[in-house]
């Protein structure tokens, strides 16, 4: 199993004053994140999947969680709740198989948006994802997702929409 | 093709009108021997003409009877019925009660409607069957306030121990009644309450005035006139706002006549019978007739198919330079119309029983290739755009101002205006009181300055026409004009292990499927219940899994509306992965690429419902 990069674990502050850590996952973080996903309202996780899912199975858990901190890097926000640290949001990429591209994909739990995370969490990813050579980040949101989308704009990235596929919009950033 | 009809136009205004029951009852001093509903009596197997002097004696029994019942103005009383004179007398009985009427779909499914009932509280409910009924009483605590149910049909046998609440209309109906006087009501009291589905949850319920349902119909008819001589076809359910406002209190403010169709089924020979001048209609019916046309256009063979593009390219022509779009059509084109109407137009639009002079479409998106066949062959066909939150609509094509690709302009009266991230939004005198019940909701509705969020996204050119671009709101609209979250259906669908991945589709299609990845182990066990071999292949396409497997959807959608039902499954062993390309690496289900994958099974699940390329 890869080491633990714990020199990217960073402890910020959100736009109302809560304390944050953004740090890489880990396998020991596979409960929280499970829990992350089943506490996602069904709109946010439909957003993120596409599809429906009420929680990870255990291989898509696993998948989520081992990771090599290179090809698939992850970074979750935390905050502490009653002395128990949980998870408000993800971050992660995975390499594509055209050379030099990772896709990414964010989420944010229902009651956290707006306050910040996302963004932290995108700078901690494109950060990484450059620091090992990728040269483009893409992505896919449905096009219904206008939060996500004026986000990616702001990030600058660029929209496409493939013809044929009016639900899907596709993004791209040069890193 | 007949003598055009004449067109007295004797419209009555909301203002005269002042409530639903105000304009029936101004409607049968107005014109009372004129022809106001006619309806097929199968015992004789003909037509029976109902005239409004009939009408108002007819309402006057029902309102007598009812006003036995004890109910209080405001109280709600529900309707399970299919279009028929007895609706509308029901209906005219309680809003001359100032009952509050709340209809139901007769295709939803028991669950919902003990839902509805239960969420509005009604008092009283009326169905066409006892068997409607039957259904219902085992849900019974769930609407505790209802107090009569009344049977417009008797059966046969004997009726199963139904307790005291439930009567027949025939016995409970007064014989003989006093004229049902005017009273004064307040146009701005509800009237209706009528259900919708959300994109999520549970329907709502729409609360609309006489008000909003009376402007809107006289909006309609100041762009597009309706007359006494006119006789619409009435087929869409009255519970549909579309119908309820355009199929049945228009014609009463113009004096029309509204015929009620027997079926769907029966409807091409409906159409003869009947002949109506008016069609109000879905996608959904324009689909079918045109369907019906390909499929007897294939069997005849390459003449009549090069004949039919002739006809329908030359028709095209004519329509554009009608519109004042294109300039006239050349010489040939001229000259050769009037043979290729007679051989081909003419022949269409006699099916249609050859007196159309209006055909409308609403509720849910229309190819604009079955618009520009239709229009090609001289039939007037209007599309318009509408919401039940706005008792229904908000812009329609004019017949001098038609482009299929729009829906049209403000109806007269309607504000329109685009907001945040392009969605449509809409104000004015027909747009809703709110959600019954439900406030919160009702206040999200609607934006700071009171503009209706209808959750489309629009353009509007600078003729004003608009144009809808998609929504706002992860929803399939069916061609029916139903809408669906296919989020909340999935989700139902996968709580069983069999069901490991689901993707259901229907966007414009006339029905839900839905494409299932079973689970491998939940599958040799359901194989084995059939006494199938689960490693052969041919075992997922046998009819007796797939009607199994639809039986369990079913029972999964239980909660939901009727038109939620899955009605067509492709199975599949083959999960959706990222080494397949289904699943992008951050595991996002790619939908595109899967109805892209699966185009050809999805179009077999759609089989006899193919559109235009």
């Amino acid at each position: 199993m890869a080491d633990y990069p714990s020199q990217l674990v960073k402890h910020r502050v959100l736009f109302d004053g809560t304390e944050v850590t953004i740090r890489p996952i880990c396998c020991e973080d596979s409960g929280m994140e499970q829990e992350f996903v089943r506490h996602l309202s069904a709109d946010s996780r439909y957003y993120r999947f596409m599809g429906t899912l009420l929680e990870l199975p255990q291989k898509k858990l696993q998948y989520f969680t081992e990771i090599d901190y290179d090809r698939h890097m992850a970074f979750v926000a935390t905050v502490m709740q009653e002395g128990k640290e949980v998870e408000i949001g993800v971050a992660r990429y995975v390499a594509t198989e055209r050379p030099g591209a990772c896709e990414f994909a964010i989420t944010v739990d229902d009651a956290w948006q707006g306050t910040g995370v996302a963004g932290l969490l995108m700078i901690a990813l494109q950060e990484a994802a450059r620091l090992r050579g990728f040269k483009t980040m893409q992505g896919m949101v449905l096009a219904t997702n206008h939060k996500m989308l004026k986000f990616a704009r702001q990030l600058g990235f660029t929209m496409r929409r493939e013809p044929g596929e009016g639900d899907t919009v596709h993004v791209e950033l040069q890193l | 093709m007949d003598t055009p009809l004449p067109h007295t136009l004797d419209v009555i205004t909301s203002a005269e009108a002042g409530t639903l029951h105000g304009l029936f009852l101004r409607r049968c001093e107005r014109t009372p021997d004129g022809e106001a509903y006619r309806q097929h009596d199968p015992a004789s197997g003909t037509w029976k003409s109902h005239r409004w002097r009939e009408m108002s004696a007819q309402v006057a029994r029902w309102h007598a009877s009812l006003d036995r019942e004890g109910l209080a103005p405001g109280e709600r009383v529900a309707v399970l019925l299919g279009n028929s004179v007895e609706w509308v007398c029901f209906d005219q009985a309680a809003q001359s009660l100032g009952l509050v009427v709340v209809p139901f779909y007769t295709t939803d499914n028991p669950e919902n409607i003990a839902y509805i009932l239960g969420d509005c509280g009604a008092r009283l409910l009326l169905v066409g069957e006892v068997g409607q009924w039957q259904v219902l009483t085992p849900l019974r605590a769930r609407f505790p306030q209802l107090s009569r149910v009344l049977c417009l049909g008797r059966p046969a046998n004997a009726p199963f121990d139904h307790g005291a609440e439930l009567r027949f209309a025939a016995d409970w109906l007064l014989e003989e009644a006093a004229p049902v006087s005017m009273r004064a009501a307040d146009p701005n009291a509800l009237a209706t309450i009528v259900y919708t589905s959300g994109t999520t949850g549970r329907p709502k319920g729409v609360m609309l005035s006489h008000r909003n349902i009376l402007v809107n119909a006289e909006a309609v008819t100041r762009i597009v006139p309706a007359y006494r001589e006119d006789v619409f076809l009435s087929f869409l359910p009255l519970s549909h706002s579309f119908e309820r406002t355009t199929g049945y209190y228009l014609p009463v403010m113009a004096g029309s006549c509204v015929a009620y169709a027997r079926s769907i089924q029966d409807l091409p020979e409906d159409l003869l019978a009947v002949r109506p001048t008016v069609l109000v209609s879905v996608p959904r019916i324009y689909e079918r007739v045109y369907a019906r046309l390909q499929k007897q256009l294939a069997d005849k063979g390459p003449p009549a198919r090069a004949l039919f593009k002739w006809a329908v390219n030359v028709g095209w022509r004519r329509f554009e330079a009608m519109q004042r779009r294109a300039g006239e059509p050349g010489i040939g084109a001229r000259l050769a119309w009037p043979l290729l109407r007679r051989l081909v137009a003419d022949k269409i639009l006699l099916r249609l029983g050859g007196r159309l002079r209006l055909a409308v479409s609403g509720g849910a998106p229309l190819h604009p290739g079955i618009s520009h066949c239709f229009l090609a062959l001289g039939l007037p066909l209007l599309q318009g755009y509408g919401l039940t939150e706005a008792a229904p609509v908000v812009a329609a094509n004019r017949e001098q101002d038609n482009l299929p690709e729009s829906v049209g302009a403000a109806l007269p009266g309607v504000e329109l205006k685009i907001g945040e991230k392009d969605e449509l939004l809409v104000r004015g005198p027909n747009v809703m009181l709110g959600y019954w019940g439900r406030p919160e909701e009702s206040g999200k509705a609607f934006d700071a300055e009171g503009w209706l969020r209808t959750g489309d996204q629009a353009r509007i050119d600078d003729r004003g026409r608009v144009y809808i671009l998609g929504r706002l709101k992860e929803i399939l609209v069916m061609s029916t004009g139903e809408k669906v979250a296919p989020n909340d259906i999935e989700m139902a669908i996968t709580q069983d292990p069999l069901f490991e991945q689901a993707m259901v589709v229907g966007e414009g299609k006339p029905y839900i499927a839905a494409l299932l990845v079973l689970n491998a182990a939940a599958w040799r066990e359901f194989a084995a219940g059939l006494a199938l071999d689960p490693d052969a292949p041919a075992s997922l396409a046998q009819h007796s899994v797939h009607r199994r497997v639809l039986e369990k959807l079913h029972e999964l959608l239980r909660s939901f509306p009727g038109h939620a039902k899955v009605r067509a499954v492709r199975l599949s062993l083959e999960p959706w992965t990222i080494d397949n390309g289904l699943i992008t690496p951050t595991l996002k289900l790619k939908r595109s690429e899967i109805e892209l994958r699966f185009a050809t099974a999805i179009s077999d699940l759609y089989a006899g419902h193919a559109l235009p390329a």
